[in-house]
Parts: structure tokens; C-alpha cells; sequence
């Protein structure tokens, strides 16, 4: 038992190491997903204004909602494209279950998708001028969150369409509904992180965002069997 | 060639639809043994490989390999099949070497320095070591297929299930790939599907000749000739 974990363990790492490497080796992935989400960003500002009253309000919204497109601009076909380069039937002769490759893109999406906020959270923090007041742990935690549920969603929403011509219709169609639950409290901790947020008080937002995620992954894995199978 | 049976397959039907790609079909291949599965195209040689290779599941019908349920044992199944699809399993933007020790990971093999020493010889036997270095898109068809030889054998595999495995490629490397054949085939169960009657005649123990989903009828490889393959494809029943 210990083994097999340890396996399905080393596994998910091949994959995610795989899929970085391939990254790495095409570049256009990411640097697309940086671009859109600068654009993105900077739009906001000339729009909105450094100076709005409203922009404590609307910037959580308006990040996560970027966040999110940007997720499903390079993220979201990931089977997709294993599905068009026909290696997705090398990874289905593999000897390791279908769980070990839906987590190891998990992992792949949450790492690419932490990459493109690490570069635009600080830029939106200059560009609307202003600042996290909380605990610097504790508003990486809230991003950590967030970015972890758009990766669940994004690999499952992915395998879902991987063989279907009309992915582009299902992504949105099936992302909202799967995603709303944990995005919504992520944006209103993002919101009152500005304000000096502490832990004790996020607590509710936190327990809601922890259920969705352990609900999601457990109904993702269970349901890729399925997908992944035939 | 042993008398253990290696593949059982039992009344195997699959269904796309309310098409049949596969109906009913029995068949024992025996251990060492070299299966050619000959077909018009369309006649169920690739999802029989598939089904072998725990890509597609039967609609009915039972599987065993060395005594194993294929539904049931699914993964340690896998531990000692090697498939070789159609189409390419490499990432086109990796390197021969990148792609092959990606996939070498997942089985139990044992230290790194033997590892990298098969890999080498594999390398060697098929003559594409000069490119291994190469990124797989920047290779011709040809050398695209000995790559994914590569990576079918890297595990030593006791059944080998290749599907087509001469298509597209040219004189050189189909002989390459013929003689290799020959030269590994000691202690494996090697499944071929193939159009090519002389060279299933020259490689296979026994064929089985698929028609619109049926197996019409299976033989020794001394009983193929063009003639006989020809009227079993044109019977109808």
C-alpha cells in the first residue's frame, strides 16, 4: 500500500516534470498567458484609474476574473493538446492509474498559473496603487487557494472536452458552475486583504474554499476514471 | 514457442455505435508466438490491438493475458505489454531520448546506469543513435517510428503489440525494423497487424485473417498465400 503511493507519488511528478520541460521547450504557453493577463491589466487601469474610490472594490473581482480567462487561454486544453498530438494514448499504455496523470497536470496548471500571477499581482499593485495590509503568508495562502481550484477545474474541464470539436463552447459553459464556489470567496478574501485581514476572521471564507476543494478533487478523480478510460 | 497460452480471448465483441468493429472473436496466441493479424482496411485489426493494449474496452467478451483478467489487471497488464500505435506516441518538442526515459519511468526498471545502457543499445540496433539529440518533430516518418520502437521496447516487454508497424516507411528502415523483429523475438508474444501478406508470411508462426469484425479464419504461416488471403477477404458469408 505504502508503495503503490509512494509510486502513484513519483509518478505525478514524471508528469508535471514532463509537461514543465515541455513548456520550457515552447515557451509560447506561458508567455502567451503572461501577455494576455498584462493587457488585461493595464486596460483595467487606463479604464478604471489609479485614483478611482472604487478601486479597492473592484480590483479583487477584476484580478481573479483575469486570472481565471488567462487559466482558460493556456491551461484548459492541456488534454486537449495530448488528445491532437496522439500522446495521449502513450500516457493511457502507461502502468500507473489515471488519478496520477489528472493530478500531475493539476500541479502543472496550479505551478503555470502561479508564474503568471507572481508577474501581474504586482503590477495590478503599482498600476491601481495599493497595497496587501495583511500577513504576506497569509495573502499567499488566498492566492494559493484560488489558483488551486482554477487548476482542478481547468485539468477536469480539460479532460472533459479533450474529445470533443466543440471545446471552445463547453469550457466556458462547463468552468463557471465548477468554479463559482471557491472563486467567489477568494474574491471577497482578496477584497479584505487590502483591509489588514487576519486568519480568525477569514476563517468561514477559508472553511467553505477547503470543502469546495476536497468536494471537486475527490468528484474530479473519481470522474476521470471514466474520461480517461475509452 | 511454448504451448502456454499467453493471450485468451473469449467471444470478443466491441460496438461503435451500432457498428461492429469487432464481433465474437476467439483466438489463443501462445507464448513466443509471432500473431499477424491480416484485414482489409476497417476490418477490426486496430481495435482488437487496441483492446489488447488497454486503450479501448470490449463491448463484450473476456480477455486473458498469462491468466490474467485484462479488465481487472489493468495496470500490472500494462507493466509487460509494449504498443506500438499507428501514430506516434512521442512528444513532438522533446528529444529520441527525452520522450523515451519519460516513459521508461513508469516501469519497474531497475538502476539508472542500466537503464541509460539499454537505452543505448536499442539506440544502437536501430541505428538512430546519431539523433537522439534531435527534437522528434525535426525527424522524418521513418525514424519518428524506430523512436517509438524504442519506446515500446524500453521495458523489456514479454507482449509486444504492433500495429502496422512497416506503414510509411521506407525500404531501409523496414528492414531494419524486419530483422529486429527477428533478432528480439526470442521469449515474446509479438501481435502485428499488417496488409503486407509476403512479409507476414516471412515473419509470423500463424496469422488470422479479420474480416468486417470476424475472425474467418486462422493459419499456419506456410498456408498463406496471396490467393487464399484474397478469396477469405472477398467470402462472404
Amino acid at each position: 500500500m505504502k508503495d503503490e503511493v509512494l509510486s502513484n507519488l513519483t509518478h505525478v511528478f514524471y508528469i508535471t516534470l514532463k509537461d514543465i520541460q515541455l513548456e520550457f521547450r515552447r515557451k509560447y504557453e506561458v508567455f502567451s498567458m503572461i501577455t494576455f493577463a498584462f493587457i488585461s491589466v493595464l486596460m483595467s487601469s487606463f479604464s478604471i484609474g489609479p485614483f478611482s474610490p472604487y478601486a479597492n472594490e473592484i480590483l479583487p473581482a477584476l484580478l481573479w476574473i483575469i486570472f481565471l480567462f488567462t487559466g482558460m487561454l493556456g491551461f484548459y486544453t492541456v488534454f486537449a493538446r495530448e488528445m491532437e498530438q496522439g500522446t495521449i494514448n502513450g500516457l493511457r499504455v502507461l502502468p500507473t492509474s489515471s488519478q496520477t496523470i489528472l493530478i500531475g497536470k493539476v500541479i502543472y496548471g496550479f505551478l503555470l498559473m502561479s508564474v503568471v500571477e507572481l508577474f501581474v499581482v504586482p503590477l495590478s499593485t503599482v498600476l491601481f496603487r495599493y497595497s496587501f495590509n495583511s500577513n504576506p503568508l497569509f495573502v499567499v495562502l488566498v492566492f494559493a487557494l484560488g489558483t488551486l481550484d482554477l487548476a482542478i477545474v481547468g485539468a477536469t474541464v480539460s479532460g472533459l472536452t479533450m474529445y470533443t470539436e466543440s471545446r471552445t463552447i463547453l469550457i466556458p459553459l462547463l468552468t463557471f458552475p465548477l468554479v463559482l464556489p471557491v472563486f467567489i470567496p477568494s474574491v471577497i478574501l482578496t477584497k479584505n486583504l487590502v483591509y489588514g485581514l487576519t486568519f480568525s476572521f477569514a476563517l468561514p471564507e477559508l472553511r467553505i474554499i477547503s470543502l469546495s476543494l476536497i468536494a471537486l478533487l475527490v468528484t474530479s478523480i473519481l470522474l476521470f476514471e471514466y474520461i480517461f478510460s475509452d | 514457442m511454448t504451448d502456454e497460452t499467453s493471450i485468451d480471448i473469449e467471444n470478443l465483441s466491441k460496438r461503435y455505435g451500432y457498428t461492429y468493429a469487432l464481433r465474437d472473436v476467439s483466438l489463443q496466441i501462445l507464448q513466443g508466438e509471432v500473431f499477424v493479424l491480416l484485414g482489409p482496411n476497417g476490418s477490426g485489426k486496430t481495435t482488437l490491438l487496441k483492446i489488447l493494449g488497454t486503450l479501448v474496452s470490449p463491448t463484450s467478451g473476456k480477455i486473458n493475458i498469462y491468466g490474467q483478467d485484462l479488465k481487472m489487471n489493468g495496470r500490472e497488464i500494462r507493466q509487460m505489454i509494449g504498443y506500438l500505435a499507428h501514430d506516434s506516441f512521442l512528444y513532438r518538442d522533446l528529444t529520441g531520448v527525452e520522450n523515451i526515459r519519460f516513459y521508461s519511468q513508469f516501469y519497474n526498471l531497475s538502476s539508472k546506469g542500466k537503464l541509460q545502457g539499454r537505452i543505448n543499445e536499442l539506440l544502437k540496433l536501430l541505428k538512430i543513435t546519431r539523433w537522439k539529440h534531435e527534437p522528434i518533430k525535426n525527424l522524418s516518418r521513418g525514424l519518428q517510428k524506430r523512436f517509438d520502437l524504442v519506446r515500446t521496447l524500453i521495458h523489456d516487454p514479454t507482449i509486444l503489440l504492433l500495429d502496422e508497424p512497416f506503414s510509411s516507411l521506407d525500404v531501409l528502415s523496414a528492414n531494419i525494423l524486419k530483422e529486429f523483429i527477428g533478432n528480439m523475438r526470442e521469449g515474446k508474444t509479438i501481435v502485428i497487424s499488417t496488409h503486407d501478406i509476403a512479409l507476414a508470411r516471412s515473419i509470423c508462426d500463424r496469422g488470422g485473417i479479420l474480416v468486417e469484425g470476424r475472425m474467418r479464419q486462422v493459419f499456419k504461416s506456410s498456408d498463406i498465400t496471396s490467393a487464399s488471403v484474397k478469396a477469405i477477404f472477398e467470402r462472404r458469408d
